[in-house]
């Protein structure tokens, strides 16, 4: 029952696709034309099941430069075919046992194996954009424009002649053809099926979705997308969707270079000229027949570097470095083919990404198209390995490799070492942060990297203790990177090697705001003398804008760390009119901000004293009565605190503030003094140098400074002398 | 000080003490004059007018005494403008005491190459000892100003120490390593010497030269071969080189040395 069902019920389909493709409209790519008609589906589907599988081609086809030839080689024989003086617009392309190219309003087609020229092919004005074929039968599409000003046609050659036109008003993608199945995506949601024997359309999917760019066969399976993925188009044809479980997602991650996971034929560089980058940038995948990728690896191809990568995370497995550019490229199941620019071809084994089997043609060459499944021999069987010690070895020689094209992918190299837990990484992050002869973005990632390692701790630390020396040849270490590192590890034995960067004239100044947070955040009790010594030296040397910058990162560290030192730094800056005005005024602020607290910490104490004195006056007062006392007449409040002020309050105590002076280790004869009084109360005394802030305090703050005129708080500088 | 102070003989107190007295009266004098001074200076030094600073570092110079050099050396330690910066260290180099050296040191790691330089030729100028470590760190430094100026201070220490480390310098392309190695380098060492005239110019070398041929403690064998390797050479330059010497320092060859000299101008063609 079921073996003749099948036929009576395919002939139904047929029917019914007849009859669509019979009902007035031009035979393909009519507006009326149904889409995702289910019977018009499920006979697409059934023709891609019964469709013989394209034979398999062994000839690749390359383009050499100037004076431009191309050339056939047949990867089985490993010998030159054939060669072709020729001019060519675009890179060639392989059409069953064709080779198709560009030339001006012309499409040549060469016989693949002889060289022949087989026919010109007017093309009206418009551009090669793909092309597939089957045995003796070939398709090409040819498209100009966009919107609504695009034109298109598809041609089908058979024996070398062409068999039939069909033209469409909109862009056309790259096909492929199977027996007498033609697909053609189109207007980049259309895939319609075409019979190779009439043009008839007799199906059309049209996808919400997603881009339909490019139509292949892969191991008896048709697929279609677009940069954004690729799906299975059997199973597009039961949902109507691209996106679904079979859908083949390109990865999210940027690769360098950005190479489509499938060309966009529709955008301006959808078709690679010959001498084109794209040749030498490539995503090469192929489909497994039972869902996701071969291998479960993807490979990008950069110039002259092959990395392998897990799908979909795309963790690296391998990274293969060539010797000279790769042109051309296709990947098969565990082989990758390789083309290079001396002629050179290739089997990568990508198990363990090493070069399996090779030839040369000794033909320099500007781009190679190789056949699917083009493997010079048969790969051996397995999924990619990676080998953690080769790969950090491999990464690191990646990121050092000297080519600056290869920029981006140096810089993806850093990007994979620094994820690798291995300890070792960090010294190559750190070799490569350290190299100045590594390109600039290179270096600053790997140097940024640093920051985020957790590994190899120690090896952080101890490149910090390494300081220029021009006799030994020994050159400064990446200090900026270095600090950022050991502050974001948290290393306080890190410490004394900041410190003593901070006092190397020969650190980078660009490193010293790191220098100065680090070494505040690490250990800030001891912070305090090194860097009032920083801000001390330079807050009057505009040396450049980086110092400047860490001096005021300085002063916020003084202003967070505090202590008598650190606020007789602050005032030495804020009141120094030498001062840089940035440096002077942030530090004035950092000290209004200090009095501002102290004073609020103050008004508390005050608070708690008065309410526990009232408590107690409250208790003692019980028993009495009576007013209280005259009170003693209050002098007149003078404006404001002025120095004649200061220096009534404090005659009581000159003698003593003299001793000071006298007593001090260095026998001063000067210091001075910073107050803060507030409604008569002592807020901050400052006192210059240090050594006598614990004899003078006390004897200031001893004294009752008159509450004034002007209400707030009242900041004066006084000069102590021994006169 | 005390050295230049007249001695007196103890029979006779009389006088001795009268002397003492004026002495004592005029120190009294000049000390309250001194305290006067730097206490002025102070003032200018706290000022915040880089005119006024310069005025008080100035007056710091003048009184140019022990006492003139804290007030300087805190004014340093608080920080100044690269300007002031060179006068106060030229300053602590003219009043030339030894205490200044911390403050010196200290600055010999000024991220001004300057100011290095400055600080490592007073350090030299002072001739202190303590400095010699500061001034061989100063070779391998990355400014060739403050590597030459390390060099020249090198020299003018007179520390036989230094002697591998100038040459490792010289051999570095510091070429004002060539003064002190020539004051330095040992009799027994001046081959080594002289086997730079194949590698190095020889203006670069004629420092290392003159202070050989100059110094005591050379032999006349030691100096007759080196004016016989340098008139090897034969240039016209050689020749203005000898002449000069000649012409600078008549008296200071023997007779020997001299002859050898004259036979080498007229050896060398004009």
């Amino acid at each position: 029952m079921i073996e003749t069902a099948a036929p009576t019920r395919s002939l139904s389909l047929w029917a019914l696709v007849l009859l669509a493709g019979c009902a007035g409209s031009p035979s393909a790519f009519s507006a009326r034309f149904p889409d995702n008609q289910r019977a018009a589906s499920d006979a697409l589907a059934q023709a891609l099941r019964e469709a013989p599988r394209p034979a398999p081609r062994t000839v690749a086809v390359g383009v050499t430069p100037a004076p431009t030839r191309i050339f056939g080689v047949d990867l089985q024989s490993q010998r030159v075919l054939w060669q072709q003086a020729t001019e060519l617009d675009q890179a060639p392309m392989l059409a069953g046992t064709l080779v198709l190219l560009q030339q001006g309003d012309q499409v040549k087609a060469f016989d693949l194996t002889s060289g022949q020229l087989v026919r010109a092919i007017p093309t009206g004005g418009l551009q090669l954009v793909g092309a597939a074929g089957d045995g003796s039968t070939a398709v090409m599409s040819l498209s100009l424009g966009n919107g609504t000003a695009a034109r298109s046609e598809v041609v089908l050659l058979r024996d070398g002649s062409v068999a039939w036109r069909r033209p469409l008003d909109q862009r056309v993608g790259a096909p492929a053809q199977a027996g007498d199945v033609v697909l053609v995506p189109w207007g980049s949601q259309f895939l319609s099926a075409l019979h190779a024997r009439d043009g008839v359309e007799f199906a059309r999917l049209r996808v919400p979705d997603g881009v339909l760019a490019q139509v292949f066969f892969s191991d008896g399976k048709a697929y279609a997308g677009g940069p954004e993925g690729a799906t299975d188009v059997a199973l597009a044809l039961q949902s109507n969707h691209m996106r679904g479980p079979q859908f083949i997602a390109a990865p999210q991650t940027p690769l360098p270079g950005r190479p489509d996971f499938l060309r966009d034929v529709y955008s301006r560089d959808g078709v690679l000229r010959p001498d084109s980058a794209g040749h030498s940038i490539r995503l090469l995948w192929s489909p497994r027949q039972s869902g996701g990728l071969t291998d479960e690896s993807l490979y990008l191809v950069f110039y002259r570097f092959v990395v392998a990568l897990h799908y979909p995370d795309l963790a690296v497995r391998w990274v293969y470095t060539h010797d000279a550019d790769i042109i051309g490229a296709e990947a098969g199941a565990s082989v990758v083919t390789l083309a290079d620019r001396n002629g050179r071809f290739m089997d990568l084994n990508t198990i363990q990404g090493k070069p399996a089997r090779t030839f040369s043609t000794d033909l320099q060459a500007t781009a190679i198209v190789l056949p699917r499944n083009s493997a010079i021999g048969s790969g051996a069987e397995g999924v990619p390995v990676s080998d953690p010690q080769r790969l950090r070895e491999q990464l690191r020689a990646a990121a050092q490799d000297p080519d600056s094209r290869l920029v981006p992918l140096r810089r993806f190299a850093v990007e994979r070492l620094a994820q690798l837990s291995d300890p070792a990484a960090t010294g190559d992050l750190l070799a490569l942060c350290n190299d100045p002869l590594v390109a600039p973005a290179v270096q600053g990632d790997a140097c940024e990297a640093l920051t985020r390692r957790k590994e190899g701790r120690e090896l952080i630390v101890a490149a910090l203790d390494r300081h220029y020396d021009y006799l030994a040849g020994i050159d400064v270490p990446p200090v900026g990177a270095l600090a950022r590192a050991v502050l974001a590890l948290n290393a306080k034995e890190a410490y004394p090697a900041l410190v003593s960067h901070l006092e190397d004239p020969h650190t980078p100044s660009t490193a010293l705001p790191d220098l100065v947070q680090a070494i505040a955040t690490l250990n800030p009790a001891q912070a305090i003398a090194p860097l009032s010594t920083f801000c001390h030296r330079y807050h009057a040397d505009p040396v450049d804008e980086h110092v400047i910058r860490a001096v005021e990162e300085a002063i916020v560290a003084l202003f967070t760390v505090q202590g008598p030192l650190a606020i007789e730094t602050l005032i030495d800056l804020a009141e120094d009119r030498l001062s840089l005005q940035g440096i002077r005024d942030k530090a004035a602020a950092s000290l209004t901000q200090l009095e501002e607290t102290s004073r609020l910490a103050r008004q508390q104490q005050e608070a708690d004293a008065q309410a526990a004195g009232e408590q107690a006056t409250q208790g003692a007062s019980d028993g009495e009565s009576g007013a209280a006392g005259p009170q003693p007449e209050e002098e007149a409040e003078p404006e404001r605190l002025t120095l004649a002020v200061v220096e009534r309050t404090l005659r009581p105590v000159k003698h003593e503030l003299r001793t000071c002076l006298a007593q001090s280790t260095g026998n001063l004869f000067h210091g001075r003094m910073v107050l803060v009084v507030r409604d008569g109360a002592v807020e901050l005394v400052s006192v210059t140098p240090s050594e006598l802030q614990g004899c003078v305090e006390p004897l200031v703050r001893a004294q009752t400074f008159p509450r004034t005129q002007r209400s707030g708080r009242q900041q004066i500088s006084y000069e102590l002398s021994r006169k | 000080m005390e050295s230049q102070l007249p001695t007196f003989d103890r029979a006779r107190p009389g006088p001795r003490y009268a002397l003492l007295g004026g002495l004592g009266l005029l120190l009294w004098w000049a000390s309250a004059g001194h305290a006067q001074s730097i206490e002025n200076a102070q003032t200018l030094l706290d000022s915040g007018d880089p005119a006024q600073v310069e005025e008080g570092i100035e007056t710091l110079g003048l009184i140019g005494t022990a006492e003139a050099l804290p007030p300087l050396q805190q004014r340093i330690r608080r920080g100044l403008p690269p300007a002031l910066l060179r006068h106060a260290i030229v300053t602590l180099t003219a009043i030339g005491e030894p205490t200044a050296g911390p403050t010196l040191i200290a600055l010999s790691d000024h991220r001004r190459p300057a100011i290095r330089a400055e600080s490592l030729s007073a350090l030299g100028s002072l001739h202190l000892r303590d400095a010699y470590p500061t001034l061989v760190h100063g070779l391998s430094d990355g400014d060739p100003q403050v590597r030459s100026a390390a060099a020249e201070a090198l020299g003018q220490l007179g520390n036989p120490t230094a002697l591998p480390v100038l040459f490792q310098a010289l051999d570095k392309g510091n070429l004002e390593a060539s003064a002190p190695l020539g004051q330095l380098t040992p009799a027994s060492d001046v081959p080594r010497l002289l086997g730079y005239l194949e590698q190095l110019p020889f203006r670069s070398l004629a420092p290392a030269f003159t202070a050989v041929l100059l110094r005591k403690d050379i032999t006349d064998p030691v100096r007759l071969d080196v004016v016989a390797r340098i008139a090897d050479l034969a240039t016209r330059e050689v020749r203005g080189y000898l002449i000069d010497l000649l012409a600078r320092e008549p008296d200071r060859f023997s007779v020997r040395v001299h002859d050898a000299m004259r036979a080498a101008i007229r050896g060398i063609p004009e």
